[in-house]
């Protein structure tokens, strides 16, 4: 089965439990693509744990779910040196215990309610893919995926990641209530006596292929032009900035942040069968990819701006600008 | 490396679309031209007047040439050309990315190219790069502004608004050049050349005076015009009046009456007439004239300038003689007629045409018994300040019938009465320069205060009203035009306060 088989069965495995949120599911697939990491933001019973548990189903990677609350320690999550008595002679001997973040696909719950020690000490994982206990460093298998969740709702005795630390997701997903049709197929669904199983269609090894075939796909020029002058228009410095980016932008979208939108839009096209990435792919991916990057100003939150918006604008604007 | 039908497919492409793109540049650039040629030429008539076709044209060059330069665009690359497939076909930047990464090997590359031919394959240049449609809205602008743009060609504009239109003369919608100003000048000279009128004769010497002027260029040529147009004017009514004069047939208009004082040649002396020593072209003596001395034809043009006169005199003409009591005398006469005042050859042969006899004027006196009745009179003077004809004095005749004078005085035996009689005119040849002067005639004219019976009438008599004798003095002497009020005025400051 070829490539594009296998990603339209992963799409029908997951759909079995996920309905209708297949633009989430192919943004999170196209995260998976690219090796990054996601924060997925959305109200409580949207499904984001059901979510990250049915891809790890369907691509067969070993899953952990870390659930984050304030007393939460690092090594709750990294894990710890303990005391074991080993052997015949009852000997003791301090041994490495693993976090749960050692897994394949981690999913971390409600990551802002957590305190930022513990916050970063995931985050300094997903960064560099290794765990230091002790003086000693622990590499983390590939692929390593966290999906992270956030409440939206209830922000009081939270906290909220810094920006500096949320750019390091490569994706920022939310989570859209389902439709009147989609809430009566997941009750249908989750209230019968059927029991879905998620058959595994991808390997770790196919996995990891994919990802390595993704940094080849080809970008034309005039594409990366493309998505260069759009991370470069969110800065309310720059020449080609909008007049709404001047005025409601703190700090745009940094070189992270471009990396991930080509890099994305590569994931997009593979994902979609396409041996190219295209400014189609780069407009589609622009969302997820800048969203959690741009740092509005107290005038935006004061007018209600959304970064969703800004963006929007900013793709039109920067296609007339580098038309062909 | 791409394929030869891949590389095909983009050549056709390109050169449609280079083919298309040139004609739609083409076409822009005309239009735009056309219009900037119409607001041009608009512009330019409305400010100055009708343009230049070669300016026209430049500006049509200019406008196009705009247009052209601002709308040139290099033409496509291939990589150009694949991405204007791509962008019409929704490829997804396939061909595009194919050709950029053609030279690398790479499993991926390898299978883009071959995505790439699959799809060009079927690439129409005719769906790729299509005749533009204008849309309803662009063609209902362009046939708006092709209507317009034919207004300003045709619609009358006015001319000139802005500066002053190139050529004023046109304006006084009469002659442009100078020498369609010479020709109606000759024309009209011409014209009144057989003219007696002395009206008319005035007016030639001004004609000839701007006829001057033109030539040596010391008159405007906008003034010369407004001149000649009250020349012209004048003419015509000069010669209406000659031609309702010469209808009225008999009486005896001004200018005739000065044109047969001029001819007259008589020249009386009170003392040849007595002594009947009268004869054509002999100086009369001083002294009384019996009617019979006269010839008759004679009598007969002084009965009918005194019937002139005496008319002139009822309705108070000026320069109308003095009519004081029997203690005025009539004073001698003015001098011999104004010949003086032409010149020229027109003159000498005029002059010619005269008795050169010097005469001196001599008053006649009325013969005793003569009343101031009506009747005919045998008057016949005329000043010779009488240009105009308005220093005619009649004084009495010995006529049978006495005379229809008045105001003159009376023939008398002694110095005592006031001379009456006639004056009549002395011919004196004009020539140019300097004349002789006639030192014998103003002795026998006027006499010593110590031998004379006293003036015949006070100084004021002898004078006319000044601006009657400033009208003259320019009427008569060839004064240039721009001199004239000069001339009037010290007349007019001549005028004495009061009195005598």
């Amino acid at each position: 089965m070829n490539l594009q088989g296998k990603i339209d069965r992963l799409r029908r495995e997951i759909g079995k439990v996920i309905v209708g949120q297949a633009e989430l599911i192919d943004e999170t697939l196209v995260a998976l693509l690219c090796g990054g990491h996601v924060l997925l933001e959305g109200a409580p019973g949207l499904g984001k744990t059901r979510l990250v548990r049915a891809i790890s189903q369907g691509i067969d990677l070993k899953f952990s779910r870390i659930q984050f609350t304030p007393d939460l320690m690092p090594a709750d999550i990294l894990g710890t040196n303990v005391l074991l008595t080993e052997g015949e002679g009852k000997q003791k001997l301090v041994t490495f215990q693993p976090g749960p973040i050692f897994a394949h696909l981690v999913l971390a719950d409600e990551i802002n309610r957590a305190t930022p020690k513990s916050q970063s000490a995931l985050l300094e994982a997903m960064q560099e893919g290794t765990v230091t206990i002790a003086g000693k460093t622990y590499p983390l298998e590939r692929p390593f995926f966290v999906l992270a969740t956030q409440n939206p709702i209830e922000m009081e005795g939270t906290y909220p990641l810094p920006e500096a630390q949320v750019d390091r997701f490569f994706f920022k997903l939310v989570v859209k209530s389902p439709d009147l049709q989609d809430l009566k197929a997941i009750v249908e669904r989750t209230t019968g006596d059927l029991d879905l199983v998620i058959n595994p269609v991808l390997q770790r090894d196919e996995l990891l292929s994919l990802q390595k075939a993704v940094r080849e796909v080809p970008v034309a020029s005039h594409v990366l032009d493309f998505a260069v002058h759009l991370v470069h228009a969110t800065h309310p410095t720059s020449e080609h900035a909008s007049p709404a980016v001047k005025r409601y932008v703190r700090y745009g979208a940094s070189p992270r942040g471009a990396q991930a939108l080509v890099l994305a839009a590569k994931g997009r096209a593979l994902l979609e069968g396409r041996f190219n990435a295209s400014i189609d792919d780069v407009s589609r991916v622009a969302l997820p990819a800048l969203r959690h990057r741009l740092i509005l100003n107290f005038e935006a939150e004061a007018d209600g701006i959304e970064p969703d918006a800004l963006i929007a604008a900013l793709i039109q604007q920067v296609r007339k600008e580098v038309a062909v | 490396m791409i394929s030869e039908a891949f590389a095909s497919v983009l050549d056709r492409v390109g050169r449609r679309h280079r083919l298309l793109t040139l004609g739609a540049l083409i076409l822009r650039s005309l239009i735009t031209g056309w219009l900037s040629a119409s607001l041009f030429h608009f512009a330019f008539h409305l400010g100055w007047g009708k343009p230049p076709a070669g300016l026209v044209a430049a500006a049509f060059a200019l406008g196009g040439s705009a247009a052209y330069w601002h709308g040139y665009r290099p033409p496509l690359d291939r990589v150009g050309v694949a991405r204007l497939i791509d962008r019409r076909l929704d490829l997804k930047d396939r061909l595009a990315t194919a050709i950029e990464w053609s030279e690398r090997s790479s499993p991926l590359v390898s299978w883009l190219l071959q995505d790439a031919e699959q799809h060009a394959r079927f690439v129409n240049p005719a769906a790729v790069v299509s005749l533009p449609k204008p849309s309803r809205s662009q063609v209902l602008a362009a046939l708006l502004a092709l209507v317009l743009s034919a207004l300003l060609w045709t619609v009358p504009i006015p001319s000139g608004l802005l500066f002053r239109p190139l050529s004023s003369v046109a304006d006084h919608g009469g002659a442009q050049t100078q020498d369609e100003l010479l020709s109606r000048i000759a024309a009209l000279r011409q014209q009144i050349a057989g003219m007696r009128s002395p009206e008319l004769r005035r007016l030639d010497r001004d004609l000839a005076q701007l006829q001057a002027g033109l030539r040596d260029r010391s008159l405007p040529r906008d003034e010369a015009l407004a001149l000649l147009q009250h020349f012209e004017r004048r003419a015509h009514a000069a010669l209406l009046e000659q031609a309702a004069a010469q209808e009225d047939g008999g009486s005896l208009g001004l200018d005739r009456i000065q044109e047969l004082a001029q001819r007259l040649t008589v020249v009386s002396r009170l003392e040849a007439a007595e002594q009947g020593a009268f004869s054509t072209g002999q100086p009369l003596a001083a002294g009384q004239v019996g009617p019979e001395e006269l010839p008759p034809e004679l009598i007969e043009v002084l009965r009918r300038i005194a019937e002139g006169d005496g008319s002139r005199q009822e309705t108070g003409g000026p320069g109308a003689p003095h009519s004081g009591g029997g203690d005025d005398r009539e004073g001698v006469a003015q001098e011999g007629a104004a010949s003086r005042e032409r010149s020229g050859p027109e003159a000498a042969a005029q002059a010619q045409s005269m008795p050169a006899e010097a005469s001196e004027v001599a008053d006649a006196r009325r013969g005793p018994g003569a009343g101031e009745e009506g009747g005919a009179s045998q008057t016949a003077a005329a000043s010779a300040l009488g240009a105009s004809g308005e220093g005619t004095e009649q004084q009495g005749g010995s006529s049978p019938g006495g005379t229809g004078s008045s105001g003159t005085g009376g023939l008398g035996e002694g110095g005592s009465d006031p001379p009456g009689g006639i004056r009549f005119l002395e011919h004196v040849p004009g020539e140019l320069g300097e004349g002789p002067i006639h030192m014998g005639q103003v002795n026998a004219s006027v006499p010593a205060p110590s031998q004379g019976q006293g003036g015949a009438a006070s100084a004021a008599a002898g004078f006319l009203a000044p601006a009657a004798a400033g009208e003259q003095a320019v009427s008569r002497e060839s004064v240039p035009l721009a001199y004239r009020q000069a001339v009037r005025n010290y007349f007019r400051a001549l005028e004495p306060a009061g009195g005598d």
